[in-house]
């Protein structure tokens, strides 16, 4: 038995190799304890399906979008030229993120700045995974014939039109995939978007997250699929808001995949 | 430019991207942690 294998481009170039994919982890995927789960679960995966990869580890930065969302434009420059800079001297061709922010960013921004890669949202790896076979997902498990509904995130959905592969990945589990009321092209925000994360709520009646969580309970599902980092914390929060912590989950796709492998 | 109506937390963000290069104020020595425990599992 051996155990799974993080290796980081810096280790890879010493040793004369070159992984087939970047993964781009992100600063939620690194820092917060909710989305470091998450980013296990993924690198699992990766390790399980035998795919070359690589992360960046402590080369990584920042890609620049909330600096960019908030109108500081020099900052955003700041950090994704010095990205670049780094992924450009590794020769990186392909780059899988697990966070919609920062795919979107390097997939439509960092062309600009002298960044040009074959950009894809882990939903997309994981449902070409399993529709090359490559993934086996076990039968059962725990949502096995139950409700789950998929929260589209902005920066996946509405601004890059991703919206079939993470249900796809959905569908392949089993379950019972029930939409909301506003979905896909009628997608709400969860009220993190464009650097809302890093704030607080503009005041109102009622707070974005509230109002897309009460559109996920209406549906009856006993979990809230989603796909990006900063949207599983604000539907976590509006969870426990509503007080429904014990009979309903935020879970992110890679989560959904690697428990259905059984790692 | 000049006018100034950014949200404080927002002026915050600003000040960790610059320094920490991440959003939220972590040590960028930080960022691998993550890491650590996935390394020392087995492989089911």
């Amino acid at each position: 038995m051996s155990t799974y294998q993080v290796p980081t481009l810096a280790e890879m170039a010493a040793a004369s190799k070159t992984p087939e994919i970047l993964f781009w982890v992100g600063c939620a995927g690194s820092f917060d304890e909710r989305y470091k789960i998450v980013t296990q679960a993924f690198v699992k995966i990766l390790n399980k399906v035998g795919v070359s990869f690589a992360v960046l580890g402590p080369e990584e930065a920042c890609t620049g979008d909330p600096a960019r969302r908030a109108g500081n434009e020099f900052l955003f420059q700041m950090q994704a030229v010095a990205n670049i800079q780094v992924m450009n001297a590794y020769e990186v061709k392909k780059v899988v993120t697990a966070c919609p922010h920062c795919f979107n960013t390097i997939k439509n921004e960092y062309p600009a700045l002298g960044g040009n890669y074959e950009v894809i949202h882990h939903s997309q790896f994981l449902q070409q995974l399993i529709h090359e076979g490559k993934v086996v997902l076990q039968g059962g498990g725990e949502f096995k014939g139950k409700k789950i509904t998929f929260h589209d995130s902005c920066y996946l959905g509405r601004a890059n039109e991703v919206y079939e592969a993470p249900r796809e990945v959905i569908q392949a589990l089993d379950v019972e995939l029930v939409e909301m009321k506003r979905c896909k092209s009628k997608g709400l925000c969860c009220g993190a978007g464009g650097a809302q994360m890093f704030k607080e709520p503009e005041p109102g009646a009622k707070d974005i997250n509230i109002e897309r969580t009460e559109e996920a309970l209406a549906t009856g599902a006993q979990a809230i699929a989603v796909g990006c980092p900063f949207c599983l914390t604000m539907m976590t929060d509006g969870i426990k808001n509503k007080e429904r912590e014990s009979d309903v989950q935020v879970v992110d796709l890679a989560e959904l995949v690697a428990k259905r492998m059984g790692i | 430019m000049e006018e100034s109506g950014t949200p404080a937390q927002w002026n915050t963000m600003f000040q960790n991207m610059e320094t920490s290069f991440s959003p939220w104020k972590f040590s960028p020595s930080d960022r691998f942690n993550w890491a650590e425990k996935v390394k020392e599992e087995e492989m089911k």
